[in-house]
């Protein structure tokens, strides 16, 4: 790990779990030996109650990283201030190691799809981006990571691979990236490109954060999309990948994602052991 | 290299977004400029854009019931996503923080035909938006009732007690908590609520980490509704006085402050 790695990172590269409210009782009485716990911002927006309860307690024994899925990067309209403001209280709360966000906009005209929607990669939409996480990253004094998101069509305005897009939005503004090889894989299906090109392709230094999850798979009339669904055991395809990821980007903090359908938590504790292996695996390998 | 004439005809940015949010709440296929700056690649533009429409619709349909549990439970899934896909068009999400959105859909019940036999919908659906807020409200420390002793006796008459932020207040003329832990609990209750049990006078109140509803009667009602409006309690005093000539002020008070009800004591600035 580069020197850059290591200021970079306050979280080791280790498994974290993503933090839920069914599994708040059990992560608080049994402690599991996870890297980091990594929960959505907006969840913790309310003021007091049940879960800053537990995020007050865990976040004093675990690293916290604060995943957001509101804040509408890419969209047109001004930024939400006040969505900007409460997140920097959470921010100067928690002290969270990690803060990030989505290569995606979810709002115009003051509407709320409150899903992440895929952004054309111009020139135009490059620069709009580059401002935006500049002016989050200077309100929130701090850096931004930001994922690559699951898309299920492609723009034909789009004249910027998405690589390129991360690796100079990564360049221009300092922000990391947060690449999430389960919508590397979901991308390179639905959009028919090499998922292991587009791990080779992305600016390895600049990445902070490693995304696993599980995806569902629709049928249409000669057609197939993988959609993004956050709700099963991550595949095969996708652990190879990841392993992939490890040997060209190098082993970084690993979340596995899991937010509906959500399993007991031994499952998802096994999925972080899955990852803590491979992380393992990969440095007996490279020393 | 000439730019293609069609290059002008791109939408920009704010466009685009504009036309593909229209698109995701519109059930008709996209117009052909938008179809037009969608790869089609082996499935049709309209078909990759009912996939976000799905998206859309599911997880504010999620949002909403994790929001109205009880009415989701009471009503059946099927009419709570025909609810759903309604209000989502009426009063689209506002905020990317979901906890925002389904303000107004007690409002919005009220206008629901299909729900015309359901009388106490909305009454139910303000309860539950309001236990929403009590849940995710701030915390604060109780104040003990020893706290009162410290005020002189002159200046009695200008003591304003604070309301725990965690609280709210409601009231219907059907048995709305009974109503709540059918839809709620299900069967492991009474299997059946007596609508004529009501009225119902409730504070919604979050103690440390336990949501509980505080049964009121209605001249204790009006003394919290005093309380909440920020008025002295000589004044929530006679507000309840004028429900009930026989209030019992001390042991209500009493009551209160065991219940962690008050967390402050202060006096307001005489006239």
């Amino acid at each position: 790990m580069s020197s850059r790695d290591a200021i970079a990172n306050p979280i080791p590269a280790d498994a974290g779990i993503g933090l839920r409210g069914d599994h708040y009782r059990r992560v608080d009485a049994e402690r599991p030996n996870v890297a980091f716990l990594e929960v959505h911002s907006e969840n913790y927006f309310g003021r007091g109650g049940v879960p800053h309860y537990y995020l007050e307690r865990l976040g004093t024994r675990y690293p916290l990283s604060f995943h957001g899925v509101g804040l509408s990067l890419g969209s047109t309209d001004p930024l939400d201030e006040n969505h900007l403001d409460r997140l920097r209280e959470l921010e100067q709360a928690y002290r969270p190691a990690l803060v990030s966000e989505h290569l995606s906009w979810s709002s115009v005209g003051g509407v709320f799809t409150n899903d992440l929607l895929p952004l054309p990669l111009t020139l135009e939409s490059l620069d709009h981006f580059s401002r935006r996480v500049d002016h989050v990253q200077s309100r929130l004094g701090r850096r931004l990571l930001v994922e690559n998101p699951s898309t299920y069509l492609e723009l034909t305005d789009s004249r910027i691979d998405e690589t390129e897009f991360l690796n100079t939005l990564a360049a221009r503004t300092g922000c990391g990236i947060l690449l999430d090889v389960n919508n590397v894989f979901v991308c390179a299906t639905n959009h028919d490109f090499d998922a292991n090109a587009y791990i080779e392709a992305i600016d390895a230094d600049s990445v902070a954060e490693i995304h696993l999850a599980g995806h569902v798979e629709n049928r249409f009339d000669g057609g197939t999309i993988l959609i993004d669904s956050h709700n099963r055991p991550v595949c095969d395809a996708v652990w190879k990948l990841y392993r992939h990821a490890l040997a060209y980007v190098g082993p970084r903090p690993t979340l596995v994602e899991w937010d509906s359908d959500l399993p007991a938590l031994d499952e998802l504790l096994d999925h972080a052991a899955h990852a803590r292996a491979l992380l393992e695996e990969h440095r007996a390998v490279a020393a | 290299m000439p730019v293609p004439c069609w290059k002008n005809t791109v939408p920009s940015l704010r466009e685009f977004q504009t036309r593909f949010v229209t698109s995701l709440f519109d059930d008709d296929p996209p117009g052909e400029e938008l179809a037009m700056g969608i790869q089609e690649n082996g499935l049709s533009a309209t078909r990759r854009l009912a996939i976000y429409r799905n998206n859309l619709l599911a997880s504010l349909t999620e949002s909403l019931g994790d929001t109205y549990p009880a009415i989701r439970a009471l009503v059946g899934d099927d009419f709570f996503r025909m609810l759903a896909r309604r209000y989502v068009r009426k009063h689209p999400s506002r905020s990317g923080d979901l906890h925002a959105f389904g303000e107004q859909f007690e409002s919005f019940l009220a206008g629901v035909d299909e729900a015309a036999s359901l009388p106490w919908i909305s009454d139910l659906a303000r309860l539950e938006w309001l236990y929403h807020l009590v849940f995710h409200a701030a915390e604060e420390t109780p104040l003990d009732v020893a706290a009162l002793a410290c005020i002189e006796e002159s200046d009695h008459d200008r003591v304003v007690l604070r309301l725990h932020p965690a609280s709210a207040l409601t009231w219907s003329r059907f048995p709305l908590t009974d109503i709540w832990r059918l839809g709620i609990h299900g069967d492991e209750g009474s299997a059946t609520v007596d609508l004529d049990a009501g009225p119902a006078y409730v504070l919604i109140a979050r103690r440390k980490l336990e949501m509980t509803f505080q049964s009121l009667l209605p001249a204790e009602y009006a003394f919290v509704e005093a309380m909440t409006a920020g008025r002295a309690l000589v004044d929530c005093a006679a507000a309840a006085f004028e429900v009930d000539g026989e209030f019992a002020l001390g042991a209500f008070l009493g009551r209160q402050f065991a219940l962690g009800n008050i967390t402050g004591a202060e006096l307001a600035d005489r006239d």
